[in-house]
């Protein structure tokens, strides 16, 4: 793979927005009918030749689509919808993401992508756990909340827009597994390296107008979140994941319920057209194709509430340890980190000054300051660093640098939060590999 | 409505992004031999590889397994949750022995596979 030689720690990735390399779906169907069917949709022969879509496959050829298939049986192994034919790969309406992974979708934006102070929704990373809806049309979505509330409510987002106020925020959505591909060793999931993470500007209404709305009964313990994507085996009624946040958290002015991002819509792998933004805490809680929102006398049990997912040790492990269930906790707060976003990596310099940029972001938290060194951490040279925009907006830092001789070098950022805490060196292992906020390092060779 | 159409196809089309490296027209030997492998979603050949792409394969995409470095021990754990929490059927124990053997092998923590490839 074209990549390897780059990031050798990252082996197995595309980059999205190749389009001369694109391939025919004709191409691919003639050199294998039943191997394409396989790969693009998960579809399975059956003895007597004829096609049969399995679970995920059929959802997602319905995707593709952007329709059901009421005939699908009958439609043979190997044959290719004219409806897409020639369509080329790509995911439309993004830039520059490597792809991690195509069934479920999930892709990232390469560190020097994010410079901006606004990443545009074409940079706007991708975690997906299921099957996008196949219809992410505004008209007719319904957002539903209930559960423990005096009034519960069935509202359209027009509706949304015209009982609450709408608001705009520059708000930090962070994949709690941003920075596994690091692990050692190596932890089960989406390999994502840095790029996991965004600033976009949202607009919606505030998820605690919504719920102060409906009447929050006293014994509400936690939020749970329900999207319209569908579960990857396909089975009906299972979720593919169903997050929520202790009622506090959801209280926060911050949360929106969010129908447009970046002045614009929400780009579908994004959730549109009703996401959840509930910035600082693992992107998960930001429940996408937003359909319900649940008030609970407990701590949800939803698909990926439970078991390990987006928990870590109650307490510090080595690292490979084994850790029972028992002894994990669910992760709130995602920790202080930074990104060099300017230059790129690599970077060749023929003179002896660089100026160096990028964001740093603190969870619940405000980034107090940003340092860096070019000496592997000997000395640092405090950064400029700007207030954020608006609570739970990434910062942008700078720094002017001289280097004083021809050689190889790196920077290393390290950002320290309001409360006094900074990034670490080294990673706190946990066997999930989550919340890797260790220091973003790049190299700059001088001369 | 043309946008959800095309959102619509975003979803799926990425599903073979894998394709990129793997030109079908004009093969040469060498070109076969690559296309070959990417045809398996680069699972080095052996005992196990047809149980994990089309068992594996049948819901997710094999990028998820090909991402992996992980211990044996490991993988059985992240069958057992594929069965207790992602709604695969048991398995045949068979097909498991020879899906654990092959993961073990190729998708160990040094990561085999990875290095058969350059």
């Amino acid at each position: 793979m074209p990549d390897d030689t780059k990031i050798p720690d990252t082996a197995d990735r595309v980059t999205a927005d190749r389009e001369s390399d694109s391939v025919d779906l004709f191409e691919l169907y003639a050199a294998d009918p039943e191997r394409a069917d396989m790969l693009v949709f998960g579809r399975v022969a059956h003895q007597d030749r004829r096609g049969f879509l399995k679970g995920a496959g059929l959802a997602t050829m319905g995707a593709l689509i952007g329709s059901a298939i009421p005939f699908h049986r009958n439609m043979p192994s190997g044959f290719i919808p004219e409806a897409l034919a020639a369509a080329p790969m790509k995911i439309t309406g993004k830039d520059g993401l490597t792809i991690l992974n195509d069934r479920p979708v999930n892709a990232e934006t390469p560190p020097h992508l994010l410079n901006d102070e606004v990443t545009p929704t074409a940079r706007h990373f991708i975690r997906n756990n299921g099957i996008p809806p196949a219809s992410t049309n505004a008209a007719g979505w319904k957002l539903r909340i209930d559960g423990l509330v005096n009034t519960p409510m069935t509202l359209t987002i027009d509706e949304l827009k015209k009982k609450f106020p709408v608001v705009t925020q520059r708000l930090v959505i962070e994949c709690g597994g941003n920075g596994r591909a690091y692990f050692k060793p190596p932890a089960r999931g989406n390999q994502w390296t840095l790029g996991a993470v965004a600033c976009s500007e949202w607009t919606g209404v505030r998820l605690a107008d919504v719920l102060k709305a409906a009447g929050v009964k006293d014994n509400v313990v936690y939020t749970a979140h329900v999207g319209a994507d569908a579960h990857l085996s396909g089975k009906a009624g299972k979720l593919a994941i169903s997050r929520g946040v202790p009622i506090a958290k959801a209280m926060n002015p911050s949360n929106l319920i969010a129908f447009a991002m970046n002045g614009g819509p929400l780009h579908p792998m994004n959730g549109a057209p009703l996401r959840l933004v509930v910035p600082g805490w693992p992107g998960s809680c930001s429940q996408k194709w937003l359909t319900r929102i649940w008030l609970r006398d407990k701590v949800h049990d939803g698909p990926k509430m439970t078991g390990t997912a987006y928990r870590v040790p109650k307490h510090p492990v080595a690292a490979g340890t084994k850790v029972p269930k028992k002894d994990f906790g669910i992760i709130h707060a995602m920790p202080v980190k930074s990104l060099i976003t300017t230059p790129q990596t690599g970077l060749k310099l023929s003179g002896s000054k660089l100026t160096v940029g990028g964001h740093a972001w603190a969870g619940d938290n405000t980034v107090a300051r940003v340092d860096v060194s070019i000496d592997f951490g000997a000395t640092w040279i405090q950064a400029k660093l700007a207030a954020p925009a608006n609570p739970y907006a990434w910062q942008q830092w700078s720094a002017d640098l001289e280097f004083p001789i021809a050689g190889y070098y790196e920077v290393w950022a390290r950002a320290t939060d309001d409360k006094g805490t900074s990034q670490p060196f080294a990673i706190a292992w946990n066997p999930k590999g989550y919340l890797n906020n260790s220091m973003h390092r790049i190299s700059v060779t001088v001369g | 409505m043309r946008w959800t159409i095309l959102a619509a196809l975003a979803a799926g089309l990425v599903t073979w992004g894998w394709l990129n490296a793997a030109p079908m027209r004009f093969v040469s030997p060498a070109a076969a031999a690559k296309a070959t492998q990417e045809e398996w979603m680069g699972l080095p050949p052996g005992k196990g590889r047809d149980e994990v792409f089309n068992i594996c394969g049948a819901c997710h995409s094999l990028r998820m397994v090909t991402q992996q470095g992980l211990s044996r021990s490991s993988w059985v754990d992240v069958l057992a949750y594929m069965v207790e929490e992602q709604e695969m059927d048991k398995l045949d124990p068979d097909d498991e022995k020879a899906i654990l053997d092959y993961l073990a092998k190729w998708y160990g923590r040094d990561r085999k596979a990875r290095a058969l490839k350059r």
